[in-house]
């Protein structure tokens, strides 16, 4: 009997469950979630076929078209309006490289297949015979060149083709085939492949043997490969169940989304698929989840106020990326098309310290464009500043270097102490490196060398007490997240119930310093539930010495983030002085 | 197949239902923990962790006010919401008409000489349909800071707004339930499905 109910119960689970599923794609158009595993994705050409008997050739040359960033980059009012908005805009035509080529017979059997060369030529051959078949060149790469796909949902992981027939009866030059800018605008998908292709270039031209000098450096051959979905006039925020624009990567699902315009629309909207800037901006996030790792958070910022430093960090490292492979110091992001209204969504300079200028010692950790300033600066040969009263006049050309910092395994980004990462670590895996001296253009972006100020590592021992002197909110600038805040790595080498104490004292006044006590997992969101496993934040009754107190469960060789964070919605106070204990002995700052 | 491995095959699936449904009501009931947070709010993340590509201060949204347009001649008044989250000078803003509609009233572009942070600026305009068709209506705006430039698009569907905002919160949803799935496997320690990407050498991550 039991076994009956339970029997109905499934069967009724399973198909309310096929139900749900059925009625959310419609209701999403198909669309189900960006992680989703739609069909697997049509084998990658297996090789040349070696016909026997007659044979003809055809050959010819893919190139695509892409749509470029109106008005000269770094002067003019590019997207303003004026003379620079004027359509057409200017569009330059490339070759498609090393990317995959498919012939099908008309019943869509695969006969040939093969790949473009570093010129986008192709030369295939099928035996001779007045049978019509269909050469696609193929938005993707896996070959010692690159490993990518451009296909257009995850729901269905579809690739695009640029197509043309031709008959079998002698050997053919197909001419060039192009992928256009505009109509189906197949030009994208292939500007997004050629944009991996240019990032992995880049590598192996920089970093390809960087192990010959800096013993530990992972030499670069070919990114593993990563996917990335578009479709025109699609939006990946609607997943998000956004209509503002967004390209994204997924952490861990190797998916970039790139925006292809809105609903449809790609002559009004946002759309990235020929902003360079953004797409090589999320690969180098690909690059950071998949080569050597990355603590970021995750979610918006906008490149003008204090963040979590693991968010400063990976963005601005992507920010650099782009610039780098691009070799321009220009992060460029526009809006529109030929056929309706352009803008520059975001355009800035990434050499002058016009934006995200650090306020104090140490909040360059913080702010995104001071770590992209400073990986910048890291790299080109320009003699900048003075600023913050420093002069870059030493460090150019050290791509190498950042590359170093960021995968070798012991004193580097990959190694297994690090945890919480941020340009903190880099300055120490990259001071590790006993290579170039950074300290003139780490002082112009008032960026300290180490952790000090976010995922300081701390165990026991003996130390001075801390200081916190709190500062209003501000929503602009964000600095509070910065002054009213410490934060420190943990890591128990027991797994058992701890109890950490904060102990504050603040005889200052008027007001009262208000400290409290949070606790978090190795995502450690600030102030995101699922994230917080302890926290304490009592109200103090006046002047003098308070505690705080959480009892949390630890595991042992875990990575945990304690963060003392001053409340300031009661009011300010003055200075307070503290400290922090586990099982009754003091925290220090130490080297893990 | 005998019945007694249907009735251990259906035994099966049906504890491992209700551990799922148990697993799942502890998930959600640690979701809401804490639920007495006074000072700091504690908020919900996304449902899956993504990064997100730079935005300027400017942001751009269009409301409609009154009904929308159903049959050709049908007037229908558009407002437009600009928001920056910094001070902003000379905020440029232009209305994008396509063919098909006409403006009755207001201004189609223009400038807002001040933009206070956190203080939206109201643009409104009225249109008269010609047809029945879905037409996108766009605001766009744009303003130009200490050397950089910003710009956001908005857009309005005339016909087919409610069906995407409507299809906007389903794919929502149905990412929410996901990333809730992909939760629920990394608390389990189960791996999802096979990734169309090669093996990630750190091997998969699942993210809230």
């Amino acid at each position: 009997m039991a076994g009956r109910v339970l029997s109905t119960l499934i069967l009724l689970l399973s198909i309310l469950g096929c139900n749900s599923e059925d009625s959310a794609s419609v209701a999403t158009g198909g669309r189900i979630d960006p992680s989703y595993n739609g069909p697997a994705e049509t084998d990658y050409c297996p090789g040349s076929t070696n016909y026997t008997g007659s044979t003809v050739t055809v050959s010819g040359t893919a190139k695509f078209t892409r749509r470029n960033p109106w008005g000269t980059e770094g002067a003019g009012n590019g997207g303003l309006g004026g003379a620079l908005t004027t359509s057409p805009h200017p569009a330059s035509e490339h070759p498609i490289r090393y990317a995959e080529v498919r012939i099908t017979d008309p019943a869509g059997n695969l006969v040939q297949c093969g790949e473009t060369d570093g010129t986008g030529a192709f030369s295939l051959t099928v035996p001779t015979g007045a049978v019509t078949y269909t050469l696609s060149v193929i938005s993707r790469s896996y070959n010692s060149k690159l490993r990518a796909s451009v296909l257009n949902r995850p729901e269905q992981n579809r690739f695009y083709s640029l197509s043309q027939t031709f008959t079998a009866s002698s050997s053919v030059n197909l001419g060039v085939l192009m992928a256009k800018a505009s109509g189906d605008n197949l030009g994208a998908a292939f500007n997004i492949l050629d944009q991996f292709l240019e990032a992995n270039e880049y590598l192996r031209s920089e970093v390809g043997n960087c192990s010959a000098t800096l013993a530990g450096c992972l030499d670069f051959t070919v990114a593993p490969k990563v996917v990335a979905y578009w479709e025109n006039g699609f939006n990946p925020n609607s997943y998000f169940g956004s209509s503002s624009g967004l390209s994204f990567y997924l952490p861990g699902y190797s998916r970039l989304f790139i925006l292809g315009g809105n609903n449809g629309d790609v002559d009004n909207s946002d759309t990235d698929h020929f902003d360079n800037s953004v797409i090589l901006h999320e690969y180098a996030h690909f690059l950071e989840d998949n080569i050597f790792t990355s603590d970021s958070p995750g979610g918006s910022h906008n490149g003008d106020r204090v963040i979590d430093p693991r968010l400063a960090w990976s963005e601005g490292w992507g920010n650099f990326f782009q610039a780098a492979v691009r070799n321009t110091a220009k992060y460029t992001d526009s809006l529109g098309n030929d056929d309706g209204t352009t803008r520059l969504i975001f355009d800035a300079d990434l050499e002058t310290a016009d934006r995200d200028e650090p306020t104090t010692d140490g909040q360059g950790n913080f702010r995104e464009f001071s770590v992209t300033r400073l990986l910048w600066d890291a790299v080109d040969a320009n003699a900048d500043g003075p600023t913050n009263g420093a002069t870059d006049n030493v460090v150019s050309g050290k791509f190498n270097e950042i590359w170093a910092a960021l995968t070798k395994s012991s004193d580097g980004f990959r190694d297994e102490a690090y945890a919480f990462r941020n340009i903190g670590h880099l300055h120490l895996a990259q001071v590790a490196l006993n290579a170039t001296d950074w300290s003139t253009i780490r002082t112009m972006e008032r960026q300290h060398p180490d952790t000090r100020d976010y995922a300081q590592y701390v165990t026991t021992g003996a130390c001075a007490d801390e200081s916190i002197t709190p500062i209003s909110t501000n929503t602009a600038t964000n600095e509070h997240f910065q002054t009213n805040n410490r934060f420190y790595h943990f890591r128990p080498t027991s797994s058992a119930t701890y109890t950490i104490t904060l102990t504050y004292t603040d005889n200052t006044g008027p007001g009262v310093v208000d400290l409290d006590l949070y606790v978090y997992n190795k995502n450690a969101r600030f102030m995101v539930a699922q994230d917080v496993i302890g926290y304490s934040h009592s109200q103090p009754s006046g002047l003098g010495t308070h505690t705080e107190t959480v009892n949390v469960s630890l595991t042992a060789g875990t990575d945990y983030l304690i963060n003392v964070n001053a409340y300031v919605g009661a009011g300010l106070g003055g200075t307070a002085t503290f400290n922090l204990k586990v099982n009754g002995s003091q925290l220090c700052p130490a080297t893990l | 197949m005998s019945g007694h491995s249907l009735s251990a095959i259906f035994l099966f699936i049906a504890v491992a239902a209700i551990a799922m449904a148990t697993h799942i009501a502890d998930l959600r009931k640690q979701e809401r923990r804490p639920a007495s947070v006074k000072k700091e709010q504690l908020t919900t993340a996304p449902p899956f962790k993504h990064t997100e590509k730079l935005r300027g201060p400017l942001n751009a949204m269009i409301e409609l006010i009154g009904a929308h347009p159903i049959a050709a001649g049908d007037v229908f008044v558009l407002r437009g919401l600009i928001h920056s989250t910094k001070d902003l000078q000379d905020v440029e803003f232009k209305w994008s008409i396509p063919a098909g509609l006409e403006v009755v009233n207001g201004t189609v572009a223009g400038t807002i000489s001040i933009l206070k942070s956190n203080q939206p600026t109201e643009v409104q305009i009225t249109l008269r349909a010609l047809g029945p068709e879905n037409r996108q209506v766009h605001l766009i705006t744009n303003a130009a800071d200490r050397g950089a430039r910003f710009a956001d698009s908005a857009q309005y569907n005339t016909v087919l707004q409610a069906k995407i905002d409507q299809r906007l919160k389903a794919m929502r949803a149905s990412t929410e339930r996901a990333g809730f799935r992909a939760k629920s496997l990394r608390k389990s320690g189960a791996k999802p499905g096979p990734q169309p990407a090669d093996s990630n050498r750190h091997g998969l991550k699942i993210y809230e």
